[in-house]
């Protein structure tokens, strides 16, 4: 049997080897490549929007009107071109409504592709949903390896604990050589752009029924609901519970760095709920955290309808053909965009910063 | 039979140890469900 490492050439040769796939998260920092623009790009397409994040963010220039920023919910949740069109008639001038938005939930992301945006981009208003249930845990989200970077958000981490650190350090080395390969060959694919926009609306689960069944269309007139009684007044407002399974410390840290973004930025923020299937009967939006107090802009409108109250014509066997697991399929983006769009028009004309 | 010797440094070795403890503890701070989900879906 010949010995694992047969000479001292070879034991340095792996040395280097392993050193510089640990170290390469802060040589590729010290070098200066690849530039930030080059991250989204070699996300997985299969596994979200990025691509359409890219574009937005660095591709597309000029001053956006509302932003929203979330998770897979928010996208199957919100009809952004619906939006557009009605805020357009609204500011009697070609609006612009964008999404960013990655496949499952972590507020890490949210705050990553928030920053990123208002880097580049002037914006109105940002619109954000928050984690549900769905988040589990309390570590860096599935795709951090993909986007976060050493050295890019050094002040934004320097709160979080050891253990956290080393979570997001860790993903930072499982990325790093992706990374790179993504910086020398550039994903082509994605340079199409009717297919960044399919990817970006996942648009391949709008006519899906409920978890395989068949796609039943449904009506998509939502019932008439004042606009007031879809918004949040206060921790006590009988239409939200706000009590639910707390965020650990990581995302909590992360929840006070987007309060902390929206400050420097000076941009009205606003949230937003998207129904889950789960919440089908319920009279009370569920949400995890009283928000406002966790990112420290204790005055801002939340946005949301009790899924009783969304659905209260819908015969209770019908509810379920508006998803297609807990994402909205079309019958249900249509219907829920339908519902809130008053009532996001109004605050964008009370909030915003034009 | 005489297995051939390794004429490495012991230093060496155990710098090559080193490391390679190092990088798997690492691994233990990288969340399972991130590891396992990419996994399913080929993210890698």
């Amino acid at each position: 049997m010949f010995p694992a490492i047969w000479s001292n050439r070879h034991a340095v040769a792996l040395i280097l080897l392993v050193s510089i796939l640990l170290a390469l998260p802060v040589l590729m920092h010290v070098v200066g490549m690849p530039p930030r623009d080059r991250v989204y790009s070699g996300i997985r397409v299969e596994t979200g929007t990025g691509p359409l994040d890219e574009h937005n963010i660095f591709e597309e220039k000029g001053p956006v009107d509302i932003v929203f920023i979330g998770s897979s919910l928010l996208v199957r949740g919100v009809d952004i071109v619906y939006i557009e069109q009605q805020l357009s008639q609204q500011l009697g001038r070609p609006a612009r409504v964008r999404r960013l938005s990655l496949k499952w939930q972590g507020l890490d992301m949210q705050y990553m592709l928030m920053k990123d945006f208002l880097e580049h981009r002037r914006t109105g208003m940002v619109i954000m949903d928050m984690p549900t249930n769905a988040l589990i845990g309390d570590s860096p989200h599935i795709q951090a390896y993909r986007w976060m970077r050493w050295g890019e958000f050094p002040q934004t981490t320097a709160g979080l604990s050891f253990r956290s650190r080393m979570a997001i350090y860790g993903a930072q080395v499982l990325g790093a050589p992706r990374q790179l390969v993504n910086y020398l060959r550039p994903n082509r694919l994605v340079e199409t752009p009717a297919l960044v926009q399919k990817l970006g609306s996942q648009s391949e689960y709008g006519n899906v029924g409920y978890y395989g069944g068949p796609f039943v269309q449904e009506p998509r007139t939502p019932p008439a609901l004042a606009p007031e009684s879809i918004l949040s007044h206060g921790a006590s407002d009988p239409n939200f519970d706000f009590d639910g399974l707390p965020l650990g410390p990581y995302h909590q840290h992360w929840a006070r760095e987007i309060g902390n973004l929206a400050k420097q930025y000076n941009v009205p923020f606003v949230m937003i709920h998207v129904p889950e299937d789960t919440e089908k009967g319920s009279p009370r939006v569920p949400e995890r955290m009283y928000w406002p107090e966790v990112i420290g802009l204790p005055s801002i409108p939340i946005i949301g309808i009790p899924s009783a109250t969304l659905f209260r014509d819908t015969p209770a066997a019908e509810v379920q053909n508006y998803y297609y697991d807990q994402h909205f399929n079309d019958n249900g983006k249509e219907f829920f965009t339908r519902a809130i769009t008053a009532i996001i028009l109004d605050v964008y004309a009370k909030e915003a910063k034009n | 039979m005489t297995e051939p010797a390794s004429k490495t440094s012991p230093i060496l070795v155990g710098v090559l140890f080193a490391l390679c403890v190092a990088a798997i503890t690492l691994t233990f701070f990288i969340t399972p469900d991130s590891l396992s989900v990419n996994l399913v879906y080929q993210a890698f």
